[in-house]
């Protein structure tokens, strides 16, 4: 279902690479520096639906895991995107490609700090605005915040 | 005395800003939208968010898979049977657990009454944001009727925690069949005098005709799901797309509303058909619900094998997406709930400028949100 697919985002992005744990959805992960490329390309591919853009905390990297979908054919993709640097993770925003990404990205800049560039709005959604730290790290930890079992 | 005439070439407008809740009754919950408004027409809508936000994604890192169900209640409260489901749909994909049929049929049938119950409360809620009160009082009669049926057979009216991975709670109560048989006819009954008296209503066709249009595209482009992606043509129901539950088992026969105008006629129309939709689902199963047992084993302690797992379900509100990593611990080391109020109201953002203020009420209401569900 997404060999064709598969070869075409090999020929067009070298520093893809693809996971195939499971057979349902196509894993995709993308260099940040060719990852608004890609993402501009699976548009036109016809993925019209980002259904959900997710923080992700690896531990060593922090990324993005962006679902989406194709609403014709019904395929479903993921594309995954790391940052080695945890102290100044820098993205380009796909707000622009699909209008749903402007909230997404607010909240994953808010609760993972991931500076998403070109953003019309890049300021915290959920937390206030003088809150220090972003709680969804793996390393964040407040003592009087959290009850860790 | 001397008369002062005012030249109103003289006079100059500026745009000013003006907040919308926290505390509003028709933003029913805590939604903060901060207005740029010129006179009375709004220009600018930005929301702030997080002011009942738990984060729900966090502490279910530090909780085990049987203790998640009972925080996703608590998401999109008037949906909660269908969140439990999912995250139950997504524990058992991981584990790779085959449900009896029994279950199965109950989840669907739970499910659709819970979706009936929150059309219901909408239905409610929107005729009072318009100014019709009456709607309240008679939508909570018969939402009451399903909060009693939940009550015998989960023990809880709102948040029920009733799916747990491999089954459900406890079997269904004796009177359940019974009392669910004597709904139905009840609702058929009273869905057209509804109409009568809400639908045809004049006033309440101009409040809603040609306001808060969304087009097809844009529907898409916001990621918006459910009813409010339905009003806009776009065919999105989880049901039908990927079937799920009994769904996916039994031959269910329903047909997916769809309107093309996108307005919030349009979205209040696809509410109203879907509601005897659901009760056609109901019809089908109540009578046969299989006898084979209502829990699969599953061990004590739960641990999903190392992957990721996706599961996507038709809450009331839409598209639910449970995203859950796991690194082979009894935790999840990642859960993302990709609520369908989050990515409607971006929706919002668009579609409600350039009204007057009491139409965004009115958009607010037909897009239906519950605020829990956009915070988490």
């Amino acid at each position: 279902m997404y060999n064709e697919l598969k070869a075409d985002i090999e020929n067009q992005f070298d520093q893809a690479s693809f996971d195939e744990e499971t057979a349902k959805y196509l894993i995709i992960e993308i260099a940040p520096d060719q990852y608004l490329a890609l993402m501009e390309n699976l548009r036109n591919k016809g993925f019209d639906y980002l259904f959900s853009m997710t923080g992700m905390d690896w531990g060593k990297e922090l990324g993005v895991t962006n679902h989406l979908e194709n609403t014709q054919t019904g395929q479903m993709l993921m594309v995954k995107v790391k940052l080695a640097d945890r102290d100044n993770p820098e993205l380009p925003t796909i707000e622009k490609i699909w209008k749903t990404a402007h909230l997404h990205e607010r909240e994953i800049y808010d609760l993972f700090g991931i500076n998403f560039k070109g953003h019309s709005v890049m300021k915290r959604l959920l937390l206030s605005e003088d809150w220090e730290g972003y709680p969804m790290r793996k390393d964040w930890h407040d003592e009087t915040k959290m009850i860790i079992r | 005395m001397e008369t002062v005439t005012l030249n109103s070439g003289d006079l100059k407008s500026q745009e000013y800003f003006l907040n919308m809740g926290p505390q509003h009754p028709a933003t029913h919950g805590v939604l903060r939208l901060i207005l740029t408004l010129d006179g009375e027409i709004v220009k600018n809508i930005e929301p702030d968010l997080g002011y009942i936000h738990r984060s729900i994604e966090k502490q279910c890192e530090y909780e085990g898979y049987k203790q998640i169900i009972h925080l996703t209640d608590r998401m999109d409260y008037l949906s909660a049977h269908i969140n439990n489901e999912a995250v139950a749909l997504a524990i058992e994909q991981a584990l790779q657990i085959e449900v009896p049929e029994r279950v199965k049929v109950i989840r669907t049938i739970m499910g659709e009454l819970t979706r009936i119950a929150s059309h219901l409360l909408w239905w409610g809620v929107m005729g009072m944001d318009v100014g019709a009160l009456t709607t309240f009082m008679y939508a909570f009669r018969d939402r009451e009727m399903i909060n009693d049926i939940m009550e015998e057979t989960c023990g809880a009216r709102l948040t029920m925690s009733y799916s747990t991975p491999g089954g459900v709670m406890f079997d269904l109560h004796p009177n359940f069949q019974k009392r669910v048989k004597a709904f139905i006819p009840h609702l058929r009954k009273v869905i057209p005098q509804y109409d009568e008296l809400l639908t045809g209503n004049v006033i309440f066709q101009k409040r809603m005709k040609g306001i808060g249009v969304m087009s097809y595209e844009d529907a898409i482009s916001h990621g918006a799901s459910g009813p409010a992606a339905r009003g806009s043509g776009v065919s999105c129901d989880r049901r039908i797309k990927d079937p799920y539950s009994a769904f996916a088992t039994k031959d269910i026969k329903f047909n997916e509303v769809l309107y093309t105008e996108g307005d919030n006629l349009a979205r209040y129309n696809v509410r109203m058909k879907e509601m005897l939709e659901s009760l056609n689902i109901i019809e089908q199963l109540i009578d046969n619900i299989p006898d084979d047992g209502i829990q699969a084993k599953t061990k004590a302690l739960i641990k999903l094998p190392k992957g990721e797992y996706l599961q996507r379900v038709e809450t009331a509100r839409g598209d639910l997406g449970v995203y859950i990593v796991s690194d082979g611990k009894k935790n999840p080391y990642r859960v993302k709930f990709r609520s369908p109020g989050f990515s409607n109201l971006n929706a919002l953002i668009e579609i409600g400028k350039g009204h007057l203020i009491a139409d965004l009420v009115a958009v607010m209401s037909t897009l239906d949100f519950v605020v829990p569900d956009i915070d988490r």
